[in-house]
């Protein structure tokens, strides 16, 4: 074969029709040549002519024949069996829709998620060399994954023999002003950054450089007085200050500290943080020096590490145990025993692991959508084939080759494959831009920058693309190879009898089960997700969460957010609220329960030693007296704060039932006294930390939920609220429900005071968009979508096979009619061999819906759910073995309504 | 020359011992073109028809040597065979 040869091919494909004249012009002129010889030689005209054709043998098998010399028969073969396929599916266009609509809803779900699972989880951080990050943990046995304390990290640091670099980060919300534009210094700007402190080794850790400016130095970290050098992200340099460069060498107040910018680092830079953080300081900036050597209580940092080129992560594992060791015989104060797990490191750090599962869950959702679009186009094809047995057997009967139907076969599932495969990555991408327009929209209200690129690329086509050839090749290819063999004689007379129908009934009914038990299983743990997100919120949280208004405000500069005259727009707004009618009490808190900004602190039963930090971290909160009546929660003993204790200072507090008897399991905590904090923290997310070494136990009040909607708080306490405190957030207990309320009570605080920023929503609304809360609700919208999808594809594929195999029963179903059965005993007879095949399905997807909830409501996926309720799975069940009771209806009641006559000449 | 007289000419030359096949002579043609031994010109016939006149590539000529070769050494050992018979 010539280097000419794929030239020639083309052109004999393109000029087709010139050497098919060619062809026809040299059979003429030989045949005529012939006949003028035979001619010559005394014969008549006409015998001649027949001589020659004799001579010549059949003219179209010698084309044909020379034809195939050409070389491109296959591409002309093809490009017909392409026709015959489209000609088809214009004749059947329900098959080929109901086939296209399954598989470009199991692949193009399945894609797009799984884009979006590697946009957020699979690609490797874009820092140079990735795959030497890693992430630290520290490991104890109450808590897996926890963070270290800076000074772990320090002996970590110096002593690691198989990290070139270890970076330590600790993340805060501060506050900004800047302070060359507000001469007093004061926090005049309400603005919330998203901070991280950062050792001055963290860019060089992740090999990332700022694009101006300069990184931290190691003298950085010795500081001890501002102002501290500050790094802005790019994103942060565009939204705040327009790319000014001046920015660069100035001084910022970040919540009462002062901070200058050095530099600026690269766009949507985040290193393992699930968002990217507006400013990064220096360490030094976070905690005096002698906590810095000596606290090992105050776990506050998450640990970076890029490996030594050569290093395995099994080395650094082995190394870090070591280190543990010995730093705990060095160290023997520090409590219990732990341990350092090392792991690669993942964009979202701590995070991904959650990430992973919650894709897991929704993937398992999507390839149980995929299966049932699988089992439903076997379904069809199996019945689009059996039903095309006949053409087949004709076809292989005037001579076709199997190799040539079984090519024919193919192309059709090709060209099906290939429709599959453009409509899912149409649905595919849109599906995306629909979750990143989603996703940005939540971020932003939640403050966060997340960068995430969720444009389908190439690849991804491609993948869609490979699973749907291929797909509809091995559908295509098993009938294709089992009906390419068939018994001639009787296909051709119709005769479906034997063993093979035998077989493919009990295929249909497989199909049908599987179908339905897929469906269902789905439908279940949708069913137990939504219910048990109704539970969730249902639950009682301690306090009055459909009453209680959660009203949150800030300011701009002029109209006074510091000292005096933030405390008198707070009494003025808590007066004008309680001279509302519909307002019955009013206070004023540090946080909202189940309003995230969680703050603990250790606490334990006084006196303790006062020279470290001691006892277990329980979260506590400033309010003002009247909190505990705006909540509705119950005093057990005591009282709340007085106003004169407020108003001095005096060192008291209200606990928790729960707290009062951790920490007094056999007496009374009215009166003991507790102390409070580390008294070596200095900044705790720019708001002030307790420290007491005395409080006096004035109250004991009723267990609530606080920071989790799985359990009450394992314990609380209460501290008062000093006055001119700014927390901007009131909670507003009114008559009737806050939702309709809130409308009015914020549009009457607008006019009185123009300028500031107000919104109000219900304790309710709060809980409900509480974490545990949004990804129950969310599973549950995801299951019950993909569930119903599921069960929509399984009507149209349990449809298609009763349809299918009731018309291979018309003959049967005529006899029967013709001799005296009712309608409604065929229409029983057939449904009842249906509700068989259904029933298994109903039995097994139950089964398999079970399991799936037990998946699912394991510590791996969604802690804290009790998701089993017999209730829903029986209501399920039944909806769904009654969806295909009605698919199955509709064909067998056609089959019924036939005329006897008709059906038994059928065909 | 067209396919009728290839044909004609072979059965001239071989004293009509050699008939061809008609009906393969054609394929045969397409396939030695597509082997690029011979190639294909349109042209008018003598009867005034348009035809397809057939010749001997350079390639097709250094085959036709090989191919005759090889033929006379196997029509050569058979006819010494047959004579030792």
């Amino acid at each position: 074969v010539s280097w000419k040869e794929p030239y020639r091919r083309l052109r004999a494909l393109l000029f087709r029709s010139r050497a098919e004249r060619e062809l026809d012009d040299e059979t003429r002129l030989h045949l005529e040549m012939e006949t003028r010889k035979l001619e010559s030689r005394g014969l008549g005209p006409a015998e001649a002519h027949r001589q020659a054709l004799i001579a010549f043998g059949g003219t179209e098998s010698v084309k044909e024949d020379c034809r195939d010399r050409r070389g491109t028969r296959w591409l002309e073969d093809v490009g017909r069996d392409l026709a015959f396929g489209l000609r088809l599916f214009r004749k059947d266009r329900g098959y080929a829709a109901a086939v296209i609509a399954a598989l470009t809803i199991g692949i193009g779900g399945n894609t797009a998620l799984f884009t979006l699972f590697a946009a957020v989880a699979l690609k490797p951080l874009p820092v140079p060399r990735p795959a030497e990050l890693v992430s630290l943990w520290r490991v104890t046995p109450e808590q897996p994954r926890s963070i270290f304390s800076l000074a772990d990290y320090v002996y970590y640091r110096d002593h690691t023999s198989v990290f070139a670099n270890l970076a330590a980060e600790s993340a805060a919300s501060l506050r900004v002003s800047d302070s060359s534009t507000d001469a007093s210094g004061s926090a005049s700007d309400a603005e919330p950054v998203a901070a991280l402190y950062v050792t001055s080794n963290y860019l060089r850790t992740f090999g990332v450089d700022t694009i101006t400016g300069r990184d931290f130095l190691p003298e950085d970290e010795r500081m001890t007085a501002g102002p501290y050098p500050v790094l802005l992200s790019e994103n942060y340099w565009e939204r705040r200050f327009g790319r000014d460069v001046s920015v660069l060498g100035r001084t910022l107040t970040f919540s009462s500290m002062s901070a200058t910018v050095i530099g600026i680092t690269p766009r949507d830079f985040m290193g393992t943080r699930p968002d990217v953080p507006d400013i990064w300081i220096t360490m030094s900036a976070r905690f005096d020096s002698q906590q810095r050597t000596l606290d090992r209580t105050l776990l506050c940092c998450a640990l970076t590490g890029r490996l030594k080129a050569g290093a395995t992560l099994r080395q650094a594992q082995m190394g870090m145990s070591r280190l543990a060791t010995s730093l705990q015989r060095e160290y023997p104060i520090a409590e219990r025993r732990w341990d350092v797990l090392t792991a690669s490191a993942a964009p979202f750090g701590a995070n991904h692991g959650n990430i992973v599962k919650m894709f897991a869950v929704l993937q398992i959702a999507m390839g149980l959508v995929l299966l049932i679009a699988c089992t439903n186009v076997a379904g069809l094809l199996l019945g689009k084939t059996a039903a095309r047995q006949r053409e087949i057997a004709i076809r292989l009967s005037l001579g076709a080759t199997r190799h040539r139907l079984v090519q024919q076969l193919v192309t059709e599932a090709v060209l099906i494959s290939i429709v599959v495969g453009f409509a899912s990555f149409l649905l595919t991408w849109q599906a995306l831009v629909v979750a990143g327009h989603r996703f940005s929209q939540a971020w932003a209200a939640q403050g966060a920058t997340v960068p995430i690129d969720l444009t389908p690329d190439l690849q991804v086509f491609f993948y869609a693309l490979l699973v749907s050839v291929v797909a509809g090749v091995s559908f295509a290819l098993a009938p294709a190879l089992q009906s390419s063999r068939p018994d001639l004689v009787s296909a051709l007379k119709d005769e479906r009898a034997g063993a093979g129908l035998l077989r493919k009934s009990r295929l249909q009914a497989a199909l049908v089960t599987a179908q339905i038990a897929v469906s269902l299983a789905l439908l279940i743990g949708a069913g137990l997700l939504t219910s048990s997100s109704a539970r969730l919120l249902a639950v009682d949280p301690g306090f009055q969460t459909r009453t209680v208004l959660n009203l949150t405000f800030s300011s701009p500069p002029r109209l006074g957010d510091s000292g005096d005259l933030a405390f008198q727009l707070q009494t003025r707004l808590e007066e004008r609220l309680r001279a509302n009618p519909m307002v019955t009490s009013v206070s004023s808190a540090s946080r909202a329960p189940l309003g995230g900004n969680v703050s603990s602190t250790h606490i334990a039963a006084a006196p303790t030693d006062p020279s470290a930090a001691s006892g277990q971290p329980f979260p506590y909160s400033y309010v003002s007296p009247d909190y505990f009546q705006t909540l509705g929660m119950r005093f057990l003993r005591g009282r709340t704060f007085t106003s004169a204790e407020v108003d001095h200072g005096v060192a008291v507090a209200v606990v928790s039932d729960a707290l009062a008897h951790r920490l007094w399991p056999n007496g009374d905590a009215l009166g003991q006294r507790i102390s409070l904090g580390s008294p070596t923290e200095v900044h705790d997310g720019g708001r002030r930390a307790p420290l007491s070494a005395s409080t006096e136990v004035v109250g004991v009040v009723s267990d609530i939920y606080s920071t989790d909607l799985t359990a009450p708080d394992s314990g609380a306490v209460y501290l008062p609220q000093p006055s001119g405190d700014r927390s901007r957030l009131l909670l507003v207990r009114v008559a009737g429900d806050a939702n309709s309320v809130a409308a009015g009570l914020v549009r009457d605080i607008r006019a009185a005071e123009p300028g500031l920023t107000v919104s109000a929503e219900s304790l309710y609304d709060t809980m409900a968009s509480s974490g545990l809360a949004v990804v129950f609700r969310v599973s549950a919208w995801v299951f019950a979508a993909v569930g119903l999808v599921g069960l929509a594809l399984a009507f149209v594929g349990v449809y298609a096979l009763v349809a299918y195999s009731v018309s291979q029963q018309t003959r049967e179903v005529g006899i029967r009619m013709a001799l005296g059965a009712e309608r409604r005993d065929v229409v029983r007879l057939l449904i009842g061999e249906k509700a068989k095949s259904i029933g298994a399905g109903v039995l097994l997807g139950a089964g398999l819906g079970v399991l799936l909830s037990s998946v699912l409501s394991s510590r791996v996926f969604l802690q804290g759910a009790r998701l089993l309720d017999p209730g829903v799975i029986v209501a399920v069940s039944l909806l769904t073995g009654g969806c295909a009771l009605l698919a199955a209806y509709f064909p067998v009641r056609r089959a019924a309504t036939l005329e006897p006559s008709r059906t038994l000449r059928f065909d | 020359m067209h396919g009728w007289s290839i044909s004609e000419r072979i059965q001239q030359i071989s004293s009509e011992v050699l008939r061809v096949n008609q009906g393969s002579l054609y394929p045969a043609l397409h396939r030695l073109e597509h082997q690029d031994l011979i190639v294909a010109e349109s042209g008018i016939s003598e009867l005034g028809r348009r035809a397809r006149f057939y010749r001997l590539t350079a390639k097709g000529r250094r085959q036709l040597t090989i191919e005759a070769d090889s033929w006379s050494r196997l029509t050569g050992a058979i006819g010494r065979v047959l004579k030792k018979a």
